[in-house]
């Protein structure tokens, strides 16, 4: 994909990869990349092993620089990874979290099986392609005030239930009830808010998709039936993120820190990891925007899971209710966090300690019985979502406390790349990528043919190897795999 | 990228391949040269092209608007520059190109021309001021919606002169990579 990295990676577990923190004096902690053995090569042949040392180099970061085994190449930090940093002392940075802030992904579940979508399905994806705003340039049917929007940005998915575009049950189903608090308005630019008025409720383009999907295995039956799930139910998955008002405050906080560095005098090995200090000004209203952001990107899913629902009501001839299209859950995958998690004490004792947690690429998947799992799953654990590519499977995961202990209780977000769009299109034409698609059985509906050979299989890792490699290191537990059946690409 | 004959000579704007997305590789003979340049280039990659009338008196059009692309059917729109300012001209560049980008998905409006400068004030920043002529697409038909200018491995270097582009003195040199 790009130069092959040529630092220093030492084997120090089954799946476990360590980047010394020697390899650069700058570096004030090691660097962990979680990856099966076979994983490695393609880990190494771009950069993204130098950002996860990059990262080790900030300011008050705690515990490790990690890396999922989905990880590859990002701006800043590498996709796939997850750093902490010290709530009093350390940074926060928008490259940590990325310019699709609270990109992510949604499931519902349905009472139908491949029996009853199999003979429509050719009209349903017809359906949901009218339904559901997508591409570039794509804008929906919601046009907000600004007063609206400012409610979006402080209210998230519950704006979009009450609204008419969700059901209330769905809030509490999603990951912090969809509405990080901390979000201000205010902190918004004009910019930004311009970008998120007419965007509200559509997909995007690049790797944003709705996908239908029948479960095909069942790992664990008991979990499973705790997230409403069994063999042959047909599902929907949502792929979508903050749209351009989370790519513009980005953008804006990217231009503040980079004066912020200067200020504070912070030493970066990378511009892109432009950050500020978590307690100064600077740094609390990127926080304060990036809920907003995030919020946004949670009522976003919301509206689109109402088309979702719409397109099957019409098809099907009953309410979305009677279909049974519940939320099954809704996890963020570009974040960053406040959260309290066990960290190093005195000598041989642990201390709960308030960390800023970024996951860039990275799922949280926390343990069963953990305070910020949603009630309706805390017994079970936190449903973790991953997609695959649109040619194989996606599955739901459930979070452990291993990955609690050593992971800030992360996990990986999907396959991950490994070519690029430039070099997928050369490898494989939309048209004819379409066609292979549709032999194995799925339906593709797309606005363009580029677009579509972007995201070809071909591009992405295998995601049952990464899945495997975040099982085998304890960070998830598979539940249940699904196949596709049909593709919206944005 | 070569400017078409009357044009402003020295400057142009490559797309090259990157490992996540895509790049422009820029030159120009003066930081607004450059900077128009890269505005040309950023037009190119998002906006479809599209054919056009020969417009009368092209040939004192300048660089940017020779290479610019998109429908000509509507008068351009005359926008004052609005670009936070920058510790270098590199952040400059990158100010300027996610302005250039915010319009284009605000206001469907792409760069065709520009009156810009670019100077280092007393406060030790960079900024940018000026006006741009910019003309409607339409969004629907954009070839790719560029998300951002990004400040990975981003350059900005004087070349001092003379240059095989510009015989009679520097050249401006620039990479850029955007999020797509």
């Amino acid at each position: 994909m790009g130069d092959e990295w040529k630092g220093p990676l030492r084997q120090v577990g089954e799946c476990r990869w360590e980047i010394p923190a020697s390899y650069k004096k700058a570096m004030r902690t090691s660097g962990l990349i979680y990856a099966s053995p076979e994983m490695v090569k393609d880990i190494l042949s771009d950069q993204a092993p130098e950002q996860v040392a990059n990262v080790a180099c900030l300011p008050g970061v705690v515990g490790l620089s990690l890396a999922m085994p989905d990880i590859h190449w990002g701006y800043g930090f590498p996709i796939g990874g997850v750093a902490a940093f010290d709530a009093e002392e350390g940074i926060i940075s928008p490259g940590g979290v990325g310019y699709d802030i609270n990109c992510g992904m949604r499931l519902l579940r349905s009472d139908l099986t491949l029996d009853d979508v199999a003979p429509r399905l050719n009209d349903l994806m017809d359906d949901l392609a009218k339904t559901v705003p997508a591409g570039v340039g794509s804008e929906g049917p919601i046009k907000l005030s600004r007063s609206d929007l400012a409610d979006v940005l402080v209210r998230g998915a519950a704006w979009a239930a009450e609204h008419g575009y969700g059901w209330p049950e769905d809030v509490g189903c999603l990951e912090e009830r969809g509405a990080l608090a901390g979000a201000d308005a205010t902190k918004v630019s004009g910019e930004a808010k311009k970008r998120g008025l007419r965007q509200l409720g559509t997909l995007g383009s690049g790797n944003h998709f709705v996908e239908i999907q029948v479960i095909e295995d069942v790992y664990d039956l008991v979990l499973a039936r705790a997230f409403g799930l069994a063999k042959g139910q047909i599902v929907v998955m949502v792929h979508s993120g903050s749209r351009g008002l989370g790519h513009q405050v980005c953008t804006d906080y990217l231009a503040v820190m980079d004066l912020a560095v200067q200020r504070y005098g912070t030493s970066l090995p990378d511009r892109q990891l432009a950050c500020a200090p978590v307690r100064s000004d600077e740094g609390r209203d990127y926080f304060a925007a990036m809920a907003g952001a995030a919020n946004y990107a949670w009522a976003n899913r919301t509206c689109l899971a109402h088309w979702v629902r719409e397109a099957f009501a019409r098809r099907f001839g009953r309410p979305a209710r009677a279909l049974g299209l519940d939320v099954v859950y809704d996890v963020a995958h570009n974040i960053a966090k406040f959260e309290k998690h066990e960290v190093a004490g005195e000598p041989g004792l642990r201390r709960k300690a308030l960390l800023c947690v970024h996951r860039k690429g990275a799922t949280r998947a926390f343990p069963a019985g953990h305070p910020d799992v949603v009630e309706a799953y805390r017994a079970a654990g936190q449903p973790v979502l991953v997609p695959g590519n649109m040619g194989t499977h996606s599955y739901v995961l459930v979070g452990t406390e291993q990955a609690l202990a050593e992971t800030w209780g992360s996990t990986c977000h999907g396959a991950g790349r490994r070519l690029s769009r430039s070099a997928a299109k050369r490898q494989v034409r939309g048209s004819e990528l379409r066609r292979q698609l549709e032999a194995q059985g799925i339906q593709v509906r797309s606005h363009s043919d580029a677009g579509l050979a972007e995201e070809a299989p071909l591009a992405y890792k295998d995601v049952d190897q990464v899945v495997n490699a975040a099982e085998r290191a304890g960070l998830s537990r598979r539940v249940v795999r699904m196949r596709p059946l049909g593709v919206l690409k944005g | 990228m070569r400017p078409r004959a009357g044009a402003a000579g020295g400057g142009g704007v490559r797309v090259f391949g990157h490992t996540a997305d895509i790049g422009l590789a820029v030159r120009g003979t003066t930081l607004e040269d450059l900077f128009a340049w890269a505005a040309v280039g950023l037009t190119r990659l998002a906006v479809r092209p599209q054919r056009r009338p020969r417009a009368a008196g092209s040939t004192g059009e300048t660089a940017s608007t020779a290479e610019a692309a998109g429908p000509q059917a509507l008068a351009p729109r005359r926008i004052p520059v609005s670009v936070p300012p920058a510790p270098d001209p590199e952040g400059l560049l990158v100010g300027w190109l996610n302005f250039l980008i915010y319009l284009l998905e605000t206001e469907g409006l792409a760069y065709s021309a520009g009156t810009l400068r670019a100077r280092r004030e007393t406060d030790g920043l960079w900024r940018l001021t000026g006006e741009l002529a910019a003309r409607p697409v339409p969004l629907r038909g954009l070839r790719t919606m560029v998300k951002a200018a990004t400040y990975h491995g981003l350059r900005v270097e004087w070349l001092p002169g003379p240059t095989p582009e510009n015989p009679g003195g520097g050249l401006f040199r620039a990479r850029v990579i955007l999020d797509v």
